[in-house]
């Protein structure tokens, strides 16, 4: 399967770069209290600790790792939330899966 | 081959942005009604499961005694020890879920967020325990004796006062909800619940002139929420820095996949050997009981929902907005009921009703919420198309 367009705004960017250059887009299990787990989409400003089985792609110094059965019928986007100082890197646009 | 690149993110398009925060994220996949998802064959059929513990518990408490007898004996502090590690199986594994970063997205959907803050902190709370009141002391006045509606009807206030924090992943994701609005919904109201959960308990059950020692509710808030809360963080972080995010995810969370539906069946037959000669006594207190319960369930949702749609907010973030106030946090509701009121109260028995009726109300809502999303697209295409 393809992997999903990824954009990543200036700001997320210029954080990835500033924690080393690496974004990992994976997926993150949540379990229901009732039964019922779900995947959703992540992003962290890291290279995974084993990169194989990611999809790797460079842009620029941005070097991307996508897990495989993230899918997404529009582009991901990566964008970075900040609060009181804080920043934390966010992924919109991924498919939930179950 | 990913098409990946930078966005031309001019200022103009920043400012664009700022201007419309609740614009939906890029989420345009196939089956636009969300028909082709659902929930398994166990979740779907949760309520039956419930239903055969209850007949299984009350059946032991019947015909053992002596089994509940013996663990009801082992308590410590106003603690049954195999309840509390039974509650302590539910509970923790959603802690170790919450993702307290997700906290900084607060401002990407303030109207989202607006409706679902509101509905759940400054209305739920106080409609639950209106509706309880209503039915079970006035309108069921004379089908149940009033000191145990009055139990009833604190168990219904410790249901109000905690919103749902780990199936609205589910509920979100069966409605094609916005993820990332889902997970900051559920972060921001997990903080909220750590410093609001008591005072809004004690004052509604003041009114409800239940009187519980203040001492009783902090102990119990700080075994069942503040504990587990900061452990689940505390393991997160410290695995996750040990081992990385996704051994985290895939290998260690893995295990509890399955330890909170076992651990809340095993306790619903715990807890009704206990209660067995209530249940056996007046059984249509169930239905009584479910009354007010199924009633503030689609209030809560309608108000969360049609708010959402009057404010043009888009489907993706009403349907979770709507839906994490519709379900509760009924384990955390059990277990600080135990503590206030023991195991053979009647608050406990209004906190499993709870869970008796969760899933198929709430799949009936998600029903709702898929077949009315073209109206709200249609509303908010509408915005586009005015503005």
């Amino acid at each position: 399967m393809e992997a999903p367009a990824v954009t990543v705004t200036p700001e997320a960017a210029t954080f990835a770069r500033s924690q080393g250059g690496a974004l990992t887009l994976r997926r993150t299990p949540r379990h229901g209290c009732c039964g019922g787990t779900v995947s959703l989409a992540v992003v962290e400003a890291t290279a995974p600790a084993d990169p194989a089985g990611f999809a790797r792609h460079d842009l620029d110094d941005l070097t991307v790792y996508v897990e495989p059965g993230l899918t997404a019928s529009g582009p991901l986007r990566v964008g970075l939330d900040r609060l009181f100082g804080l920043r934390s890197l966010f992924v919109e646009g991924a498919e939930t899966t179950m | 081959m990913a098409n990946l690149n930078t966005t031309a993110d001019t200022s103009a398009a920043r400012a664009d942005r700022r201007s419309t925060p609740d614009v939906p994220p890029p989420n345009s996949a196939p089956d636009p009604e969300g028909k082709n998802k659902d929930l398994g064959v166990f979740e779907r059929y949760l309520s039956l499961w419930v239903a055969l513990c209850i007949v299984a518990g009350v059946a032991i408490g019947a015909l053992v005694p002596a089994v509940p007898g013996l663990l009801g004996r082992l308590s410590v502090a106003q603690v049954n020890l195999p309840i509390a590690v039974l509650i302590w199986a539910m509970i923790f594994p959603m802690m170790l879920q919450i993702d307290f970063r997700s906290v900084l997205g607060v401002r990407r959907q303030p109207k989202g967020l607006t409706v679902t803050l509101v509905a759940n902190w400054l209305v739920k709370p106080f409609t639950m325990f209106f509706f309880a009141w209503l039915f079970l002391e006035v309108i069921f006045a004379p089908l149940m004796d009033g000191a145990l509606a009055r139990e009833y009807v604190a168990g219904a206030i410790l249901l109000g006062a905690a919103p749902c924090t780990a199936m609205v992943f589910v509920w979100s994701y069966l409605t094609k909800g916005d993820p990332a609005y889902t997970l900051v919904q559920v972060a921001v109201n997990d903080l909220i619940m750590l410093v609001a959960f008591a005072p809004i308990v004690a004052i509604l059950l003041g009114v409800a002139d239940v009187t519980v020692p203040w001492e009783t509710l902090i102990y119990s808030v700080l075994l069942y929420i503040v504990v587990p809360l900061v452990a689940g963080y505390a393991v997160r972080t410290s695995l996750i820095r040990a081992r990385g995010a996704v051994w985290f995810d895939n290998v260690f969370l893995a295990h509890f996949g399955s330890v909170t539906v076992v651990a809340l069946l095993l306790t619903l037959v715990l807890l009704f050997s206990f209660q067995a000669d209530q249940i056996l006594s007046s059984p249509f207190h169930i239905a009584l009981i479910a009354v007010p319960l199924l009633i503030q369930t689609v209030f809560i949702f309608a108000l969360a929902y049609g708010w959402a749609y009057l404010w043009r907010v888009p489907h993706q973030v009403a349907a979770p907005a709507g839906l994490i106030g519709a379900s509760n946090f009924f384990e955390m509701a059990v277990a600080v009921a135990i503590v206030l009121f023991g195991v053979t109260s009647g608050a406990v028995l209004t906190t499993v009703v709870g869970v008796l009726i969760e899933v198929p109300l709430m799949l009936a809502l998600v029903r709702f919420a898929n077949r009315t999303r073209p109206a709200f697209e249609r509303r908010t295409a509408a915005v586009g198309t005015a503005g």
